[in-house]
């Protein structure tokens, strides 16, 4: 999966002072895992894959987010305002990730916890996925990026998930959402109680409960009346 | 005349499928629901233990479909006052037809029939059962309502 970007990536000092080739292979499996990971959902929503926990309003009412701890990030010495890193892999994938604002603990950083970020990911088809969350931790050492306090995940052609905390594993290529999830598609909704993606996105498990509501076929035909019933036994 | 269901898919309304869980393995095109799988569809509902689905298409393009559906731990087949029970059910989404195998019974208020394999036609609501292979008979069996209707 680890496919050399094309050009250099810009990196605007969002990993620490100078971006080196390692961030840009960190990124574009980031990349990667998003790129698989919301045309699975939207198939999902597709394929009437989903269950449903006991009633929806229950998934509602779950504390969805596992709330991190409150971060603290020696002396706040450092501070990035509106750090930003934007590249582009040898697929013609570009990709973007801004923050209002990040702090890593130091020159070079073990934790970058960043405020407000969205990463938008667009293909050389133009879908575009872009993920906007509160707040994240990013962990470079471990690859790891924590996102929390809400997260959206939305793609142009119109399927939106929703859930309360995400974490992105970059070396894995694996999602966990440990809270409750919603999703919304043109297809129809999607609500599951945790959801796991990993492979790099071809396999999602969901569990806990889940519910899919898939819209029904667009001028679909409604069926002849039965015409009476017939058995020949 | 025996009566057997009259399951008619309504092909406008919704799909709503709960379950335990669902795994989806992209790569193979098929997802599995596991444990309470409820799958209704305006008057229809089916009910097993584990639910294989099979689709095609990438939806990335635009395309995708549910091909088939496979039902397997017992699978109970609701419409209106008819059931179908038996140890398996496929659904073939295109076909619009649910074929049901294993001591297959089929009730509609107080009359059963029994069989070893069940076609249920969604399009046009007609179903075949028949004693499955073997040419194991298919039991019947009947209550006369009280106007005394002409007995098979």
């Amino acid at each position: 999966m680890a496919s050399a970007p094309a050009r250099r990536p810009r990196l605007d000092g969002l990993a620490g002072a100078g971006g080196s080739a390692r961030d840009a292979r960190r990124y574009s499996r980031f990349v990667g895992v998003m790129r698989v990971a919301l045309p699975l959902v939207a198939l999902l929503l597709l394929a009437a894959l989903t269950l449903w926990p006991v009633i929806g309003e229950r998934i509602r009412a779950l504390e969805s987010a596992r709330v991190m701890g409150e971060m603290n990030v020696p002396g706040d010495l450092m501070k990035m305002t509106r750090p930003s890193y934007s590249g582009a892999d040898a697929s013609g994938r570009r990709y973007a990730l801004v923050a209002d604002a990040a702090y890593p603990n130091g020159l070079d950083p073990t934790e970058v916890r960043l405020e407000r970020l969205t990463a938008t990911v667009t293909d050389p088809s133009g879908r575009t996925v872009t993920v906007d969350a509160v707040r994240g931790l990013y962990y470079p050492k471990l690859e790891t990026l924590d996102l929390d306090g809400g997260v959206v995940v939305t793609s142009n052609d119109g399927t939106r998930v929703e859930t309360g905390a995400a974490t992105l594993d970059l070396a894995q290529g694996t999602i966990v959402a440990p809270g409750a999830l919603a999703a919304e598609g043109p297809y129809g909704t999607l609500d599951a109680a945790r959801a796991r993606v990993s492979d790099e996105g071809r396999r999602l498990k969901f569990d806990g409960g889940v519910r899919l509501v898939i819209n029904p076929v667009r001028g679909a035909d409604a069926p002849t009346p039965a015409s009476g019933p017939e058995s020949r036994p | 005349q025996s009566p057997a269901p009259g399951f008619a898919l309504d092909a406008s309304k919704p799909i709503e499928i709960t379950a335990d869980s669902l795994e989806v393995l992209q790569q193979e095109s098929r997802a599995i629901f596991s444990g309470k799988v409820d799958v209704v569809q305006g008057d229809i509902r089916l009910r097993t233990e584990r639910l294989r689905v099979a689709y095609s298409g990438d939806p990335q393009s635009g395309g995708g479909q549910i091909t088939e559906l496979r039902a397997e731990g017992g699978v109970v087949v609701t419409s209106g006052r008819e059931k179908a029970t038996g140890a398996t059910a496929h659904y073939d989404v295109a076909a619009r037809t649910i074929r049901m195998t294993g001591d297959v019974v089929l009730s509609q208020d107080d009359t059963v029939i029994r069989g070893q394999e069940l076609v249920i036609d969604l399009a046009t609501g007609r179903s075949k059962l028949t004693g499955g292979s073997g040419g194991g008979r298919v039991r019947s069996v009947f209550t006369v309502p009280e106007r005394g209707a002409k007995e098979q």
